[in-house]
């Protein structure tokens, strides 16, 4: 096991890399947990989109309801009255609903000359026009009560507008089926798990490739008593160690970031999860073996990392929804194996029972993946038989100014 | 000898396939993916009409005013704001609720009733539509109680006057896709790291045979460096205004008009990047595949803190860590397309290019420092 024992070697000098992608990842899966909602709950649990009050006129009864009632439906999200920032806020959605209260609104409001709320949203936005409605909703009732009771105070107004704004439709979920899905979270730690397994099997495995394949050494190698196949076997099994390794961090880095969200969720959904993204790795160690024929350098190695692992997350799904992609390209789609690595995730994490005809399409998935695996393998094996044959791989060392 | 050298360089870099990879290809089939990827992106986030049935029992053929309501809410119209689906039984109604087709239905009765699979903002939508039917119906209800005479007041209900005006600061509207393209410019002008890391480490005699060839020649270091250093920037400014070609015209990302201060921030960002590898190849410890590891890592790092993986990153950042967004190259070259892009005056845009500017000079002057008076005992 020289070979192999060699390759470990290699492979804890250059663990630094790999470490700082893991790290990467685990922080990326950190940050969108925070920004996704759990869809799933049997009580109805309205959305609530982050909204700011800009009062640039008095505090009056007026104003107070209007704000009483969007903490109801809402988060407040707190900015300075400052052009650059309300713009900022407003661009990058960190507040969907700005609602601008101009000097003497209070005042003149009922008059004929009554001014107008500003807002702030992004264009035709629905959390936007939800807030906007409920502003709306909320100033017609005033109007209204203002007509029937002039004698009323602004304040007894609004407490009654307020009190009437408590009524509502009843609302039921009906969860279809007998198990609850998985939570949207460990379903985009999936996703995202796509994309570092397969930046993590071209790193890895043409890290070891780009050592033995520097032409004096591997001149040398020829010539030993080892067997060629011996050497390629014992490559690939540290490759298959590292990987399954990988996986099995990143499972346990799953359960540790989301082990509180899988109450309720079915074992067997779990255990196909799991499946899966192991079918995943290995399509990803095949293609890490086919890209490590190619590459000779640092540079190279990098590149084809990013190029294959971002190309095929954004064209098979991971990174932005498939039902976003359009029909052509999802034609295209279907020969990247990351698109049925995803289709199956998606189908286990929205089964709700576990009979013939839900499992089909999943097993098929999973099929089309170690169909991807075996032959990307088959093309591979027969590439480095060939390039480790060619003229090319034994160039000379340069010291002339490469034009 | 500034024309043989600088030359030299530019043809050099222009054959380095590896470098073409990284800094040509990669950039262009990243944004053609982007564009394929984000092209309904910023529709995520706009009203559509919600999918909804509505089950057509006894009490919603005898509640005409609901029957009205539901009516002046949903049609073929684009902005409606129910896509109705009418059906005779709840069971019916179950069935495409299951199956996905509807969002939600909705029971007619004293008390309409809403049925859902899921929460969402779309069900939030719908039952906030319902609420408001309700408490309108009651309000009617309590003013013809009080007095049936005034009808002013009912009036008022029913016309929905709208108290709220929308108001623009800005004459280009937000959108959820462009700052993925300026992350994207951002990366590849830091990737002009490449750059300056080549011309280092050619002219570092213990790091490459053409570098000890290079220290051996009559030319002054000094000179050698700074016209090595141009071709460099001028090779990658190339490539980088490509890039913004490409991404503007062939794929038609709305940029703004400001295409003069566009083309400045590109050569900025590249100073910036070139230096940054020339920084990061001075030190002579560490070996090439170190270096370019280091290069990519932080490039990487920053163009995630700049918004390339997650939208809106560098927002976020520079909300809760703003040190950090200031320090940071990649955020700071978004920030100005973003400036050019949402901002009507310069001040902040040129803000950011003097701190842009600044970080190469620095840079600049300390890999001067380390390189000016390197000698090797033995390579």
């Amino acid at each position: 096991m020289r070979v192999f024992n060699t390759c470990i070697r290699i492979v804890k000098r250059r663990s630094a890399a790999l470490i700082i992608y893991f790290v990467i990842f685990a922080a990326l899966s950190v940050v969108m947990t925070n920004l996704s909602v759990d869809k799933y709950s049997t009580d109805f649990v309205a959305s609530k989109p982050a909204y700011t009050v800009i009062n640039r006129d008095q505090e009056s009864p007026l104003t107070q309801g209007a704000r009483e009632l969007l903490a109801r439906y809402g988060e407040e999200v707190r900015l300075a009255d400052e052009e650059e920032e309300l713009k900022d806020a407003a661009f990058y959605h960190a507040s969907d609903y700005i609602l601008m209260i101009p000097p003497g609104f209070s005042e003149s409001f009922g008059s004929e000359n009554s001014l107008k709320l500003e807002t702030m949203t992004t264009p035709d936005s629905a959390k936007g026009y939800y807030l906007d409605s409920l502003v709306n909703q909320y100033m017609n009732l005033v109007d209204s009560w203002r007509i029937l009771h002039p004698e009323w105070t602004e304040q007894q107004i609004v407490d009654t507008v307020l009190q009437d704004l408590s009524k509502g439709a009843d609302v039921e979920i009906r969860p279809f089926g007998s198990t609850q899905p998985v939570s949207e979270q460990v379903q985009i730690f999936y996703m995202l798990n796509s994309y570092i397994m397969l930046v993590f099997s071209v790193l890895s495995l043409s890290v070891l490739f780009m050592a033995f394949r520097k032409p004096d050494l591997h001149m040398r190698n020829l010539c030993s008593p080892l067997k060629s196949r011996s050497m390629n076997l014992q490559i690939g099994l540290c490759g298959m160690l590292l990987g399954t390794l990988f996986w099995i961090l990143l499972t346990i880095l799953g359960l540790f970031l989301y082990g509180g969200r899988l109450e309720g969720t079915d074992p067997r959904s779990l255990l196909l999860l799991m499946l899966n993204s192991f079918l995943f790795l290995l399509v990803s160690l095949s293609i890490g073996l086919l890209a490590g024929n190619f590459i000779k350098s640092g540079n190279s190695q990098n590149a084809a990392a990013n190029f294959l692992s971002l190309g095929m997350s954004f064209l098979g799904g991971a990174f932005v929804p498939l039902d976003m992609l359009g029909a052509g390209m999802l034609q295209v789609a279907r020969f990247v194996p990351t698109y049925w690595y995803i289709t199956a995730l998606n189908k286990i994490c929205s089964l709700s029972s576990f009979d013939a005809s839900s499992m089909k399409e999943i097993w098929q998935a999973m099929a089309v993946q170690i169909g991807f695996a075996v032959a990307i393998l088959c093309v591979s094996l027969v590439l480095s038989k060939y390039m480790g044959q060619s003229e090319k791989n034994f160039g000379a060392v340069r010291t002339e100014v490469e034009l | 000898m500034f024309w043989n050298i600088y030359g030299k360089r530019i043809r050099g870099t222009l054959r380095d396939k590896d470098t073409l990879i990284w800094t040509w290809i990669f950039p262009i089939v990243l944004s053609t993916l982007f564009y394929f990827a984000f092209s309904s992106l910023d529709k995520e986030y706009t009203l559509s009409s919600i999918p909804t049935a509505v089950v057509m029992d006894e009490a919603y053929e005898a509640d005409a005013m609901f029957q009205e309501v539901i009516g002046a809410v949903s049609g073929e119209e684009e902005d409606a704001l129910l896509a109705v689906t009418f059906v005779n039984t709840v069971e019916e109604a179950d069935t495409l609720l299951e199956t996905g087709e509807v969002e939600g239905y909705i029971q007619a009765g004293e008390v309409p009733r809403l049925v859902l699979k899921e929460n969402g903002l779309n069900q939030t939508i719908l039952k906030s539509f319902l609420d408001q039917y309700i408490q309108k119906y009651s309000s009617i209800e309590t003013i013809h109680r009080e007095d049936p005479d005034h009808m002013e007041a009912v009036t008022a209900l029913l016309q929905q006057e709208s108290f709220t005006e929308e108001v623009s600061l800005t004459g280009n509207p937000p959108s959820n896709v462009v700052g993925y393209y300026y992350a994207l410019l951002a990366m590849v002008c830091m990737y002009g790291g490449f750059q300056g890391m080549r011309t280092v480490s050619k002219l570092q005699a213990n790091l490459s045979p053409v570098g000890a060839r290079q220290t051996m020649s009559p030319a002054g270091r000094f000179r050698l460096v700074i016209y090595d250093l141009l071709g460099g920037i001028t090779v990658h400014f190339g490539c980088v205004i490509l890039v913004l070609a490409y991404m503007t015209l062939i794929l038609g990302v709305n940029f703004g008009s400001k295409t003069g201060a566009m083309v400045l921030t590109c050569l900025v960002g590249s100073l910036m990047g070139v230096a940054f590898g020339a920084l990061v190849c001075v030190s002579s410890r560490l070996k090439e595949a170190a270096k370019t590891a280091v290069l990519t890592s932080v490039t990487m790092c920053c163009c995630f803190m700049g918004g390339l993986m997650v939208g809106g990153m560098n927002y976020i950042i520079a909300q809760n860590l703003p040190v950090l967004s200031w320090l940071n190259p990649a955020a700071r070259i978004v920030d100005s397309f973003y400036c050019l892009y949402y901002y009507n005056d310069y001040e902040r845009y040129l803000l950011n290019i003097g701190i842009l500017g600044a970080m190469a000079v620095v840079m600049f002057f300390i890999t001067g420092i380390f390189i000016r008076r390197q000698r090797y005992e033995s390579i």
